[in-house]
């Protein structure tokens, strides 16, 4: 067993539709997927000839198991945006794709006794079955996680039953009225921080645009939360050799007070009061 | 199948070599490549001081190929010497290191240091990398700056010279050969193609720096065409570098001229390419009756007209 990441070629076990536009595909590597932790992610490259010449970065959505129970491989979940996961979308059960990972960082446990709050914006979910999985497997009790979860209509409001079959308290908004409630992920956030007490001090982790990720990064230092966010980058490699998918890190010791990380190799997953935010 | 290659004074195990940028300082791959079986690798381009890179986002993908403004993210040589040079030289195959100064004394001062240290087996000079704003393509685009920086740098290395050169001109010829009156040993042709990519919708560059470079197998006849008019205006051995993501493009370069090949890209989209592509070499060379690598070399035969094969 190899002790980081490999490339393989990797079949697809199974593509559903689950929402409008929106997939579950599974892919089929029980070796990958046991060494893979939440907040990682694999490089996706559809067969020469057949998508586009790049890989797609996804995060790791949740375990798959077979019908022994074993874990048998892993999903992905992604909105149809562009011509690499519409090409992903159509693939059958029994196609291929070349594989590269696990990659990345992982979310940090929550500590013995935190509460949970998972943030994400739109397919900025992804990350966080895993996470809640992970969660409810090393202790934490579903009653102690929520996901606060907005997105643009009701219909890109998915995988709800999932979340809530571990247990975990869901809140979801939307920016129309199409959803249970007009708000957005950051303001789920704020309101159900102001119902907590000065001990009881929840783990935020959030995922989502850019811009909520900056507006969740200036709240959290003002509030002093302690928060992990996992960053998407435009990315070539996924392992550090490309330096494609830099971001801006508060750096006091550097002269303009930020550096360049890389967010396939210290990320995707940063501290949410790490982020440099310009303006 | 003999696939040993000469090149000048270096002699390859075969004729693939990990191009620099795409390839770190040796760990990042470590997972993927058995490095005994490669020809060479070059080390990502280390320049005087530690530079942070263009602002992002600084790739963007485009037909068949993928445009980058990385700008050189480096950690300065002091930091090359002290960790990515000791690597590097544990690895076994052909070591080069790469450097790019913002004047003649800066590629002085680097080539000196590597080669003093000593761990690598030959210097590629970077005289044409597209984003950096001082030297990097300045040089590389200017036939007597060629000639001077590469004159200089080989009077103080005491291992081979190689001079990467950049497309980006009118008369690649000219500049290749101004590489080899300043003494060259070797040519690398060519780094990426100056280009860009823009979203109408909101009138804005994909790009932080605007404008970059053009790699994958979008530029492989560019390259090809670039190689074949290096390789006719130098005596000395010319490495082919551009969009080679199979056996058969190795097989291309090599029949207009190049001694050897570097694979960059290709790399980055799948780790393990060359692996592929060397038996993908071997399988087309051994079909075609060939039974080492080296007699496929400048067999082009242009006076004899166009192709039937295909």
């Amino acid at each position: 067993m190899p002790e980081r990441f490999s490339r393989r070629s990797v079949e697809v076990l199974e593509n559903r539709e689950i929402a409008t536009g929106h997939f579950v595909t599974t892919l089929g590597d029980a070796q990958m997927a046991a060494l893979s932790r939440p907040g990682q992610f694999f490089q996706v490259r559809l067969r020469n000839g057949a998508g586009p010449f790049l890989p797609r970065p996804f995060s790791m959505f949740d375990w798959y198991r077979d019908d022994s129970g074993s874990v048998a491989g892993f999903k992905i979940l992604y909105k149809v945006v562009g011509e690499g996961t519409s090409r992903l979308s159509r693939l059958a059960v029994g196609d291929s794709v070349a594989l590269t990972g696990p990659l990345g960082n992982e979310f940090e446990m929550p500590g013995e006794g935190r509460r949970v709050l998972m943030v994400a914006g739109g397919i900025g979910v992804a990350p966080f079955l895993a996470l809640a999985r992970a969660c409810v497997e090393s202790g934490v009790h579903g009653e102690r996680m929520e996901l606060l979860y907005g997105a643009r209509t009701a219909g890109h409001l998915v995988a709800l039953d999932e979340f809530r079959q571990l247990g975990v308290g869901v809140t979801a908004a939307t920016d129309d009225d199409s959803g249970p409630r007009r708000a957005s992920a950051l303001a789920l956030l704020e309101e159900r921080l102001a119902t907590f007490s000065g001990d009881d001090r929840p783990v935020v982790y959030a995922a989502g645009p850019t811009a909520m990720l900056e507006v969740l990064s200036r709240l959290c230092r003002r509030l002093e939360l302690d928060a992990q966010v996992s960053l998407e980058a435009r990315m070539i490699c996924g392992f550090a050799v490309c330096n494609s998918c830099a971001v801006r890190v508060i750096s006091p010791d550097s002269e303009q007070g930020w550096e360049y990380k890389l967010v396939c190799r210290d990320g995707p997953v940063f501290n949410a009061c790490s982020l440099y935010v310009d303006r | 199948m003999d696939l040993h290659t000469a090149l000048g004074p270096l002699q390859l195990r075969n004729p693939l070599i990990m191009a620099s940028g795409t390839f770190g300082y040796g760990w990042e791959f470590r997972d993927f490549l058995d490095y005994s079986r490669l020809g060479g690798v070059i080390a990502k381009t280390v320049t005087i001081r530690p530079r942070k890179g263009n602002p992002p986002p600084r790739t963007c993908e485009t037909a068949c190929g993928v445009l980058n403004s990385i700008g050189l993210p480096n950690g300065g040589i002091d930091e090359f010497l002290r960790v990515g040079l000791p690597y590097l030289s544990r690895l076994d195959t052909c070591r080069i290191a790469s450097i790019a100064g913002e004047t003649v004394d800066e590629f002085v001062e680097m080539a000196r240091r590597i080669s003093n240290q000593g761990g690598a087996d030959a210097i590629e000079v970077n005289i044409s990398c597209p984003n950096v704003k001082k030297g990097g393509m300045a040089f590389g685009a200017d036939a007597p700056a060629t000639e001077q920086v590469t004159r200089a740098v080989r009077a103080v290395c005491a291992v081979p010279v190689i001079v990467k050169l950049t497309p980006n001109v009118t008369s690649i010829g000219e500049i290749a050969a101004a590489a080899q009156a300043g003494g060259a040993d070797i040519i690398s042709a060519v780094n990426t193609f100056l280009g860009m990519a823009v979203s109408w919708p909101d009138a804005r560059p994909m790009l932080g720096n605007i404008v970059g470079g053009l790699s994958g197998p979008a530029i492989k006849p560019l390259a090809l065409r670039n190689v074949w008019e290096v390789a006719r205006s130098v005596d000395i051995p010319v490495m082919g570098v551009g969009g080679i993501v199979t056996g058969a493009d190795v097989l291309e370069f090599m029949t207009v001229g190049a001694r050897a090949v570097q694979i960059g890209t290709a790399s980055l989209v799948e780790p393990t390419a060359m692996e592929r592509i060397l038996s993908e070499m071997v399988a087309e060379l051994d079909e075609h009756g060939f039974s080492s690598a080296e007699q496929a070399l400048g067999r082009f035969k242009p006076s004899q007209g166009p192709s039937c094969c295909r």
